[in-house]
């Protein structure tokens, strides 16, 4: 407490202390001369004695200073008086800095905004700080389908969570992302079907009506309500406030509106709900999937949010529903399950959560690493500015001031410079999240989901920035001044440019920052070459299999409210016109097309080998020769397989060498479902790109169509030959005279590469800008550097002249000693990248992370321009009469 | 005064010394200096150059209060003298003493 008296007086009332300290050291002096005088000496030389004995007064004095209260507050308001004084007598280079430093840290903040959102604010609905997540990865589980994911959960093991957990308030399960049609619109609407306590633990304000209640849940044909969001009440009824009561038809079911929920609300998911149902409409809402038993506890598909209780922690909940989970795997002999609990956030499920981490932090980095390159200008900036002001550092250090105290002053002004361009950076880093989502969101493919995200500048991403900006500013502040504060103190006093030492030592400091500017420059250039390289295969792209002169049909017959049996004789009189159309060769059914954003997988097994969770398509006979993937081994399906519905399956070859390595899979059987079935081998297909585009595992399997399942094959492709228009309304017209209510979807099959475009031209695209800028930084930074090198060797280079040497050689030698630093930069640049660019190959799409045009070509051009940025200020210093050098000094 | 050995003094004893050098009453600066010169029998001369900070240091501990006042030959004088906690502090400085002193001359005599 008393601490705080004295450091208000040190800091506010600093005259007042002055004065007393001076009286007080003047008191001392007079009676030390008193002393003397009384022992004998004259006035004159007792005084003098006195001083001689008290030393330098000043001395005393900064010695209490530095040992009052305060000390260090003090000196930082000196210094930042100090800073701002220079500063300002610069404003150039404050110009400069605080802007390269502003939108530097503006755009890392943009980035980090948008991942904040993402990934690490809970999600926007009132009080979700308590809201958990619960994800699960199974092992020898008897499972049949995994919709959506494979960490979602079936109906039963919901619902043994939900009563058997203590740890939570409420426990809600929901399925997103389910596209129906609204009273027969053109466009599907996207909504959720939900467990009835939603709406009473997520706790949304509701603007008219409520939502749903337990009792509205129990009993079967009980639960036909809705809730809309108000986003979707707004655009799709005007906000028409009878919509209270109203039916609409979803997916030709009835349903009726209840409630609409207040603006901002719209779900845990990162695709928004137009509207919520309840979970028992889930058959009828969910288009083809209609027939599927999701009641079934063999059925994955699940979310599951919960309210955790107050005074319980994760590790509480972690260990609570660990228990619950033990309880249900003793019910399956074998079956192991591994729950992930985490915070709700938009983007939670594990393995998107994983992907969406590396690349946040990849282009965090990215962009980090541009800010860096430009810090190394700055700090050559610096660098120049300490030794412009050496002779004063070094009076100061003479007069004793302490070698921390200068560096520590130093440091300040650089801070300082970079406060100003962190202000900046903030103010950019809030705005331009958004900015880059709607761009990045607008520039995707129509077939892409409709995700939305409400970019906030919360205190993180304040937070992040400020952080930036210290670090920035001590990046680029901290080794000049520990460089100008060398104890050198005479070569510093003495006059400049004598010493060729004291530019070689410099030179070597210049050297370094610019040889860390190439490396890193040299990284991200790379990077985007090889992303580039990656744009260039997507275009053109051989995924194994033929894409020309094929159409897709696409269209979901669960929508318009058919079932299995009515869905089978559509598919067959469609088939049946199709064949008749004129320019088809060849015609394939299937529950997707390849590379199209429909994924199927499964788990598959085969005696005591290690299960494999694989990719599948059901398609129907002639799939391989339409699309020209060669058979290796074994056959096709046949009409009479599927008529008899034998239980025949072809796998990929990475898939025979997976389970059979070395052996022949023909004939062999592999166990996929809950009831273990084994399906025969009987072919084996050459490796293709079928589920993702430059997946590196091509393991695939392929089945026929399951009889049960005919809402599903929702994907017709045709060879055709001939003009894709006629054909394409020839399939409409086949598909309106069998049913004139439904919406089809006709599109060439290249144009499922649009996604895998539109990511490789985003990705090239904003690598490209990276690695531009980089190079633009870098380059300027080693103009900058050999020019200013230059200057300061003019003596020895007129010198060099004055005594016979050759215009050539004395520019050969100074571009070579200029380059050193650079190639090293390069070298280290090219290890560095070939170290981390695997981190990439997921957006590589087969290109090789070490394809030798990219880094063979990069580098070149690195060099070659680098040798031009050297070029130029060595050739324009030696136009410089040596006779006007050496008389300079 | 050239005879007498100047001594380096650690903080802790010149704290010590001050300390004791007022327990009879408030000094001066020059004043603490000569008592301690006096106390030590010229084994320590403190100078200005550790008296003033060590006076300040001590006074924003809380362990001296000062005042200004008049000295023996009617001159301005800031005056210290020790503080209730001072006091405390002295004879906390004394136990110290004597266990680092004990311990020494039981290192240097095995």
């Amino acid at each position: 407490m008393q601490r705080i008296g004295w450091l208000w007086r040190n800091l506010f009332r600093r005259r007042a202390v002055e004065r007393d300290l001076k009286e007080e050291i003047d008191s001392y002096v007079e009676m030390l001369t008193a002393e003397k005088i009384a022992a004998g000496m004259s006035p004159a030389a007792a005084q003098r004695a006195a001083k001689v004995e008290l030393g330098s007064a000043e001395s005393v004095k900064e010695a209490v200073r530095s040992v009052s209260a305060g000390m260090f507050l003090r000196q930082l308001l000196q210094d930042l008086q100090y800073a701002a004084r220079t500063l300002r007598g610069q404003p150039g280079f404050l110009a400069i800095s605080v802007l390269t430093i502003g939108v530097g840290i503006g755009i890392n903040g943009g980035i980090f905004s948008i991942l904040n959102s993402l990934l690490i604010r809970p999600v926007p609905t009132p009080e979700s700080a308590a809201l958990v997540s619960v994800y699960q990865q199974l092992s020898n589980a008897k499972k049949k389908d995994y919709i959506g994911g494979l960490y979602r959960f079936s109906v039963a093991e919901y619902q043994v969570y939900r009563d058997q957990n203590r740890v939570f308030t409420g426990l809600v399960a929901y399925h997103p992302e389910l596209p129906t049609l609204v009273n027969d619109d053109a466009q599907e609407t996207v909504g959720q079907v939900v467990s009835c306590n939603y709406f009473k633990v997520l706790r949304p304000a509701m603007t008219i009506g409520r939502g749903f209640a337990e009792s509205e849940c129990t009993g079967e044909g009980a639960s036909d309500l809705m809730v809309l969001s108000n986003d979707y009440w707004r655009r799709g009824f005007g906000s028409d406030p009878g919509i209270l009561g109203r039916t609409l038809r979803i997916n030709r079911v009835p349903l009726t509106v209840i409630g609409v929920a207040a603006p901002g609300f719209a779900g845990t998911d990162l695709v928004p709900a137009a509207f919520w149902a309840p979970l028992s409409m889930m058959n009828t809402l969910s288009g083809g999937m209609k027939e599927v038993d999701f009641k079934s506890k063999d059925v994955s598909w699940l979310e599951i949010v919960g309210r955790r209780r107050p005074g319980t922690s994760l590790e509480d909940v972690q260990s609570n529903l660990a228990v619950i989970a033990k309880g249900i795997d003793h019910q399956e002999p074998g079956r192991s399950t591994t729950l992930t609990v985490a915070p709700a956030t938009l983007l939670g499920a594990p393995n998107i959560r994983k992907g969406a981490m590396e690349a946040g932090a990849g282009l965090l980095i990215a962009v980090g690493l541009v800010l860096l390159i430009a810090c190394a200008n700055l700090a050559n900036l610096m660098l120049a500015r300490s030794i412009a002001r050496g002779k004063e550092i070094a009076m100061r250090m003479a007069l004793g001031a302490s070698r921390s105290r200068v560096v520590r002053q130093l440091v300040t002004e650089s801070l300082l410079v970079a406060m100003g361009g962190g202000v900046i950076g903030a103010a950019i880093a809030c705005w331009s999240g958004a900015v880059l989502f709607r761009f990045v969101q607008g520039h995707l493919p129509p077939g892409a989901p409709p995700v939305q995200l409400a970019i906030h500048a919360d205190w993180r991403v304040v937070g992040y920035a400020f952080s930036l900006t210290a670090l920035t500013g001590v990046a680029f502040g901290l080794m000049p001044a520990l460089r100008a504060t060398r104890p050198d103190l005479n070569t510093l006093l003495k006059q400049e440019g004598a010493g060729l030492t004291t530019a070689r030592r410099r030179g070597a400091f210049s050297g370094m920052l610019v040889g860390s500017q190439v490396a890193l420059c040299m990284v991200l250039l790379l990077a985007s070459g090889l992303l580039v390289r990656a744009l260039l295969r997507a275009q053109t792209v051989d995924p194994g299999f033929t894409m020309r002169d094929v159409a897709v049909l696409n269209y979901d017959l669960g929508q318009v409210g058919y079932n299995d049996a009515q869905a089978r004789a559509f598919n067959s009189s469609l088939d049946e016109r199709v064949r008749a159309l004129p320019g088809v060769d060849s015609v394939v059914e299937a529950v997707g097309s390849p590379l199209g954003n429909r994924h199927f997988m499964s788990v598959f097994r085969t005696g005591d080998r290690p299960e494999q969770v694989a990719s599948y398509l059901e398609v129907s006979p002639g799939f391989f020769s339409l699309l020209k993937i060669p058979m290796l081994r074994g056959r096709d399906f046949s009409q009479a397989d599927v008529a008899r519905g034998a239980k025949y399956l072809i796998v990929s070859e990475s898939m025979a060498r997976t389970f059979w390595p070395g052996e022949d899979p023909l004939g062999r059987f592999l166990e996929y479902g809950p009831q273990k079935t084994k399906w025969e081998v009987i072919g084996v297909a050459r490796n293709a790109e079928v589920g993702e585009l430059g997946e590196s595992d091509q393991r695939f399997v392929y089945l026929p169509p399951d009889p049960a399942d005919e809402l599903r094959m929702q994907v017709v492709m045709v060879h055709y030959k001939g003009d894709f228009g006629a054909l394409s309304k020839a399939l409409g017209a086949a598909t309106k005279s069998l049913d004139p209510a439904l919406k089809v979807k006709v599109a060439k099959l290249e144009d499922n590469l649009g996604l895998y475009q539109a990511i490789s031209r985003l990705t090239a695209g904003g690598a490209g800008i990276l690695g531009f800028s980089s190079l633009a930084l870098a380059m300027v930074g080693l103009y900058g550097t050999v020019a200013y090198g230059v200057s300061r060797r003019m003596r020895e280079i007129g010198l060099r002249l004055a005594l016979g040497a050759r215009t050539r050689d004395v520019l050969s030698l100074l571009v070579k000693q200029a380059l050193r630093p650079v190639a090293i930069g390069a070298a280290v640049g090219v290890a560095l990248c070939a170290t981390v660019s695997r981190i990439l190959s997921g957006l590589l799409f087969g290109v090789s992370p070490y394809d030798v045009v990219t880094f063979t070509s990069v580098p070149v051009l690195l060099m070659g321009i680098a040798l031009l940025a050297a070029w130029i200020p060595a050739r324009q210093a030696l136009d410089v009469d040596p006779a006007v050098t050496l008389r300079e000094n | 005064m050239g005879k007498q050995q100047h001594s380096n003094l650690l903080q802790g004893t010149l704290d010590l010394l001050i300390l004791k050098a007022l327990a009879l009453g408030e000094l001066h600066g020059l004043g603490i200096s000569r008592r301690v010169e006096q106390m030590t029998r010229g084994t320590f001369l403190v100078k200005p150059g550790s008296l003033f900070p060590a006076l300040h240091r001590m006074e924003e501990a809380g362990w001296l209060s000062s005042r200004w006042g008049e000295s023996e030959n009617n001159r301005k004088a800031k005056f210290y003298e020790l503080t209730k906690a001072g006091k405390t502090q002295l004879g906390a400085e004394k136990s110290e003493w004597d266990r680092i002193s004990v311990a020494i001359r039981c290192a240097l005599e095995s």
